[in-house]
């Protein structure tokens, strides 16, 4: 018996031994790094590149008209003018005095308005303000082109008017009585079509946001109307913004519900200089053609782009404005630089936001080592384009506006300049 | 501006310590360069101190020694190590399991046969320390990690030969084979805007040797061992191109084994590996030594467990280590301790083996524990 169980311990003492000695691998070491460990290092290059990039553009009208979010209302004295278009191309036209009944055309409207979720932006919301709603349908004119619509604000199309005061600062819905027999008017003509201008003024400066359609009822803008005296008719709506032209594309009549209008505006754009942010939003587009070497042979640690700021004055010109990197996604056969600057990645998925001040003026560094390394070619192909666009956080939403110098700034001490550092791909492991 | 990634402090020591030549290190003494020569050697001798290893059938060093058993076997073991290793002041510790030989074994009328794979070489470390570099006129925190996984392997197919019951001879064909896979990485902070540097390889070892031995016994109770290995090209490449070549260091050895009195072997071993035929499979700041391996032991027979006596072991060994530190080479000297435990009646047996070894270079030095344990069966 004894000698049975001695055979069955020494077989089970190898297996439970191995078991112990198995789990207690630890193989880090790193106290003695690395005085014993000098087949370790690397060699760290620091260079400049100079010009950084071979190709600057500001690009005008950004966002596009129709994908602003939030929607936006300006008046800052001959400065800034920028108003709101929103269509509701469809309005209920019959009513049902009680479900027994049939439908019959609405012939008397009253207490209706405009509801719009609205707040403050950018600036100090004045004792007084108007805010002015004006019919500006006509079917004669395209009401995107800004010398066409313009017109259309006149005192003989205004619908309605809101007044607000200081207290409105943040996020607050407010109904902007209409004319009822305007709106009637309206109603009753089946060829015309509810398209509502809002324009704020102020003896002081004023800025407002105003939400789109795209969030929904709930945030977006909407109409409501009484059909009759007799309470026991209930009102029509929330009626939601709706846009039926142009008829093609289709997408680009839902982009057209709602959008601004850029009356007025400092320009900002200069020679020599690329410009991100104001009205209308500009979008900077840079082409980089980085060297061979930098993009196959090396390993990049840290790549900065150093360029010098150009103070804007003037409107905003004190508040900060984070600049968001895009790189751009669009492809070799899109040479449409508009279009390029369209199709991007995600903002500073490769670099970190700048904070700029457009009054601010000296060098600025984006760090953008992480664009530099996606930017790795291979077998000597470049994958994707070697170019960034910066856009503005608040672009469409704030005037303010950041300038730099460009690659082709008369003096070459303000031109943009690529700081790298990095490190030869050494082959590890080969004692 | 070019300028070292080492660390101000680190790069005083490193010169200090490196005046007179750089290799590529793993934070250990005694796997410098290509890595630990693990000595291809069987639980059973190591716990002698590897001083019957001419003449052990389960180690892979004399291939007329595999005829002793002369019946179909089956060996295997492993290694686990601890060491702490210390240098510049400074300590560390790891530990490492190894699994450094199998073979079968397989006779037939005075042939016997013999397949078996053995590390020759380990490399297997992980290094990860703090250290900064100098980027963009910044020193730069960073996190260094470097592994390296793998070994060169010794695939082995042997013959024997008992001429007469006093002469066995062999021979062995030898497959260089094996892998390394290496890793650097400096990883950096989030904020500090650098980019992590990631670079891996892996190397395989490709290349042949030859080897011959003999066994004698001139009388009874006295045992001559010799053997040779004679190296054929080596080849190390790196994603199929080859980044260097050299020869199978040759390998000259001979062992006596004295049954001084009954129930007590005493043995001796003198071995000298010429790995400076490695030459060519590094890079130029590769150190080598060629190695002269001295070792003594005794076997003692120990009590019966079942039917079959156990055996106790002790030895000394001392050896250079093929790869140097600094230029200077890496001594070794193990004191072993052994058992041999017979299962099963005698049809299996485990060994085992500690041994401490203490590794020194100047400027550093290494001490470990090795547990072998081998498992041999003869159905």
């Amino acid at each position: 018996m004894f000698r049975r169980s001695a055979r069955l311990w020494s077989l089970l003492a190898f297996p439970a031994l191995f078991a112990v000695a198995a789990c207690t691998e630890d193989l880090e070491t790193g106290a003695v790094c690395p005085t014993l460990c000098p087949g370790q290092g690397v060699d760290v290059f620091d260079t400049i590149l100079t010009p950084a990039y071979v190709y600057d553009s500001t690009l005008v009208g950004y966002p596009t008209q129709g994908l602003e979010n939030p929607l936006f209302l300006a008046a800052r004295g001959d400065s800034l003018d920028v108003r709101t278009v929103i269509r509701f191309d469809t309005l209920q036209r019959f009513f049902r005095p009680t479900p027994a009944d049939t439908l019959r055309p609405i012939t008397d409207v009253d207490s209706a308005y405009l509801s719009v979720i609205m707040r403050a932006d950018g600036l100090p919301t004045p004792g007084t303000f108007f805010v002015d709603v004006y019919d500006v349908d006509d079917a004669a004119i395209s009401d995107t082109i800004l010398s066409e619509i313009v017109p259309l604000f006149t005192p003989a199309r205004l619908m309605g008017t809101y007044e607000g005061d200081s207290t409105l600062t943040d996020s607050v819905r407010v109904r902007i009585p209409l004319d009822s027999a305007y709106l009637r008017a309206i109603i009753q003509d089946p060829d015309r079509r509810l398209r509502l201008g809002l324009q704020v003024r102020s003896a002081d400066a004023v800025q407002l946001r105003i939400t789109p359609f795209t969030l929904g009822v709930d945030a977006g803008p909407f109409v409501e109307y009484r059909v009759s005296p007799d309470e026991i008719v209930g009102r029509v709506g929330p009626l939601q913004p709706y846009s039926e032209t142009p008829t093609t594309p289709l997408i680009v009549a839902d982009d057209l519900t709602d959008y601004i209008v850029v009356v007025n505006a400092p320009g900002t754009v200069a020679s020599g200089r690329f410009s991100v942010g104001g009205f209308p939003g500009t979008r900077a587009y840079l082409r980089f053609d980085l060297p061979r070497w930098l993009t196959d042979s090396v390993g990049v640690l840290k790549a900065e782009l150093e360029m010098v700021q150009d103070p804007v004055r003037g409107m905003s010109d004190a508040d900060t404005v984070t600049l968001n990197t895009h790189l751009v996604l669009a492809g070799y056969p899109i040479t449409e630089e508009r279009r390029a600057a369209t199709l991007l990645s995600p903002p500073d998925i490769f670099t970190l936001p700048l904070r700029v001040v457009p009054s601010d003026s000296g060098q600025k560094r984006l760090s953008m080592g992480g664009l530099v390394r996606q930017w790795r070619t291979f077998d000597g192909v470049q994958f994707i384009p070697t170019a960034i666009v910066f856009r503005s956080a608040v672009e469409g939403t704030s005037p303010a506006t950041v300038r730099f110098f460009g690659f082709d700034a008369a003096d070459p001490a303000l031109r943009p300049r690529l700081r790298v550092s990095y490190t030869p791909n050494v082959i590890f492991g080969r004692p | 501006m070019t300028h070292s990634g080492y660390s101000r402090l680190g790069a005083l020591a490193l010169l200090a310590l490196l005046a007179s030549g750089t290799v590529a290190a793993q934070g250990t003494v005694g796997g410098q360069g290509f890595g630990y020569p693990t000595g291809q050697m069987s639980g059973g001798v190591l716990g002698s101190g590897g001083a019957g290893a001419e003449s052990d059938p389960n180690s892979a060093i004399n291939p007329a020694a595999i005829a002793q058993p002369n019946r179909f076997s089956l060996m295997l073991q492993f290694e686990p190590e601890t060491r702490r290793t210390s240098a510049g002041g400074r300590s560390d510790a790891a530990s490492i399991v190894r699994f450094p030989a199998f073979m079968a074994t397989g006779a037939f009328k005075r042939f016997v046969g013999a397949v078996g794979v053995t590390s020759v070489l380990d490399r297997t470390w992980t290094n990860s320390y703090a250290d900064s570099l100098l980027i963009d006129g910044n020193w730069i925190p960073t996190t260094v990690t470097a592994r390296s996984e793998g070994a060169l392997s010794d695939v082995r197919a042997a013959a024997s030969y008992f001429v007469n019951r006093r002469l066995q001879v062999g021979v062995g064909l030898h497959g260089m084979t094996g892998e390394n896979r290496t890793g650097l990485t400096y990883a950096f902070a989030d904020t500090s805007g650098v980019g992590a540097i990631v670079q891996s390889a892996d190397y395989s070892f490709n290349g042949a040797a030859m080897s011959f031995g003999i066994v004698s016994e001139p009388k009874d109770g006295l045992q001559i061992s010799a053997s040779m290995r004679s190296g054929g090209a080596l080849v190390l490449e790196r994603s199929g191109a080859e980044v260097g070549a050299a020869d199978v260091p040759i390998r000259f050895g001979v062992g006596i084994t004295w049954a001084a009195i009954p129930g007590l072997a005493l043995s001796a071993r003198l071995d000298q590996t010429r790995w400076s035929d490695l030459e060519g499979l590094g890079s130029a700041q590769v150190s080598l030594f060629d190695a002269t391996e001295v070792a003594v032991g005794a076997d003692v027979l120990g009590p019966r467990i079942g039917p079959v006596n156990s055996a106790v072991r002790v030895g000394l060994r001392d050896r250079t280590l093929p790869f140097g530190l600094a230029g200077n080479a890496v001594k070794e000297r193990i004191w072993a301790f052994g058992l041999g435990l017979p299962v099963s009646r005698g049809r299996a047996q485990v060994d085992l083996a500690l041994q401490r070894a203490t590794r020194t270079a100047p400027g550093a030095s290494e001490k470990a524990w090795l547990l072998t344990v081998g498992l041999g069966i003869r159905p």
